[in-house]
């Protein structure tokens, strides 16, 4: 025999309401979920098993409606209270995170020598352009001079290339 | 530990520039420093580093079950009648632990990034040593040593360089690994709780949407007018001729409200589906999350104790995360 079979008349009805609603109010004031989940299932079942469709007991009905939906936003607005409350922490462990990402792939980098094949490689191409340039120059003092400079730096530049191949 | 071979190198004779052909090592005939080096090496004990491979997907697949957590409760808030601002709301505080996670797919990637750079040692001192020659080259440099000389100097300087890789991503690995465990450790634990937050306002909207069904104006009548007449159905006699007339009009209007029942039952399993699929997702992720921050953890006690890591059970809640994450979307 179920809550709802032995309920007769409009005033059964409304005790067992009265009933729902001081469950519901518990409910609503402990944390945990089930307890409201459990309420709004009866309050469903409430709705569902009233009889006769009075007016008297739409209104009963309505109530109920409005307490499950009450209960269910009450937890709803809880719970994202508590989630907002921890976004700041996550921004700042979201930082450390991107932070920590940054220095170690800095240091992959630094053991995969990436930085000095990048430093040599640029330098081939000013070399390069160094040369090209040296072709350009013409048969007078000025020319003569920037010449010299420029194999001046490729000399420093191969310098340069002695002592890296010495670090490595 | 098994020893490294060193590979013969037909490039790169201009490194040679750091030992000389007349060296009294070379006069041998052997690679002397070679085997100097196989055994300074072999001394040291340069242990392979751990695969981090299953770590990294573990990473990117909490990160996605994390944030398609996330949208899954906000769809279902959505759909709630006056959910729109929750559903906005979340949404927004959401997006900041996408982006935390995020972070940590990025770190996740670095690491993977360290051992690739401690075991590609010798490729790295390679591609150095091509753009040396490069250089010396495009300079117009003559570089001294007989060919073979030069290339058993880079082949020692692609061995040592080999070795010092892997003790620095060893040594990188494990600051890395080290400086990450109390933000690790936070994390899981902030996300143990949001995650069970989420749960609650997931089934909560999902009773909220249910409920909507259950008192819609289509369907608000229906059980009440079948559970009245199966209770009048059961109150019957069947043997009682006086009244067969009315029990078979009993059970005609009761098979009369059959395909309204079915719609009905459609309606609320639909929810009920959601609500299973998007529940069993949120588990997934809170258990993906304690296994990666245990998973964290040993990679640090491996990287220590110089021994593999096993991470089979990683591999086996990363493919649970990808079902889950593609059912929900098929929702």
């Amino acid at each position: 025999m179920s809550e709802w079979s032995t309920i007769q008349d409009l005033q059964g009805w409304k005790d067992k309401l009265g009933e729902l609603l001081a469950e519901a109010r518990k409910a609503a004031q402990q944390d945990e979920l089930a307890p409201r989940i459990d309420v709004n299932e009866r309050l469903m079942q409430f709705v569902e098993n009233s009889w006769p469709n009075s007016p008297e007991i739409t209104a009963l009905d309505e109530i109920a409606i409005q307490t499950a939906s009450a209960m269910l936003k009450q937890t709803i607005e809880e719970r994202l209270q508590t989630i907002t409350e921890r976004t700041g922490e996550y921004q700042r462990l979201g930082k450390q995170f991107a932070a920590l990402a940054e220095e170690t792939e800095a240091k992959a980098d630094s053991i995969r020598l990436g930085a000095i094949t990048s430093f040599i490689d640029a330098t081939t191409k000013l070399i390069d352009s160094a040369k090209a340039l040296q072709k350009s120059l013409k048969d007078n003092a000025a020319d003569q001079r920037l010449g010299e400079k420029i194999e001046e730096t490729i000399a420093a530049i191969e310098a340069l290339r002695s002592s890296i191949g010495k670090r490595i | 530990m098994k020893q490294q071979k060193i590979p013969r190198s037909p490039v790169n004779h201009e490194l040679s520039s750091r030992a000389s052909p007349a060296s009294p090592r070379r006069k041998r005939g052997v690679p002397l420093i070679q085997i100097e080096l196989l055994l300074i090496a072999g001394l040291a004990g340069c242990a392979p580093l751990p695969q981090v491979g299953p770590f990294v997907e573990a990473s990117n697949q909490l990160r996605s079950a994390v944030a398609a957590s996330g949208t899954t409760v906000a769809a279902e808030l959505r759909l709630m009648p006056g959910g729109t601002a929750s559903a906005d709301r979340l949404q927004q505080e959401w997006e900041v632990r996408n982006k935390a996670f995020a972070g940590i797919a990025a770190y996740a990637n670095s690491l993977k990034a360290i051992v690739d750079a401690g075991n590609e040692g010798a490729a790295s001192a390679q591609k150095v040593a091509d753009s040396v020659s490069g250089l010396a080259r495009a300079a117009g440099v003559s570089l001294p040593g007989t060919p073979e000389a030069l290339a058993t100097a880079t082949d020692c300087v692609k061995f040592i360089s080999a070795q010092i890789a892997l003790t620095r991503a060893t040594k990188s690995l494990e600051q890395a690994l080290e400086t990450a465990q109390p933000a690790v450790e936070a994390i899981t634990e902030l996300v143990a709780a949001d995650l069970k937050d989420l749960e609650d306002v997931f089934v909560s909207a999902a009773k909220a949407n249910d409920n909507a069904v259950r008192t819609s104006e289509e369907f608000r009548d229906l059980l009440g007018y079948r559970i009245q007449l199966l209770k009048q159905i059961g109150m019957s006699n069947p043997a009682d001729t006086a009244t067969c007339d009315r029990q078979v009009q009993l059970g005609q209007m009761l098979q009369a409200s059959d395909a309204w029942l079915s719609k009905y039952l459609a309606e609320r399993k639909e929810i009920d589906d959601r609500l299973r699929v998007g529940r069993a997702l949120i588990q997934a992720t809170l258990q993906s999350a304690r296994d990666w921050g245990v998973a964290h953890g040993n990679l640090i006690m491996a990287v220590k104790e110089r021994r593999p890591v096993n991470t089979d059970s990683l591999i086996q809640a990363a493919v649970e995360i990808r079902n889950l994450v593609r059912k929900v979307r098929e929702l």
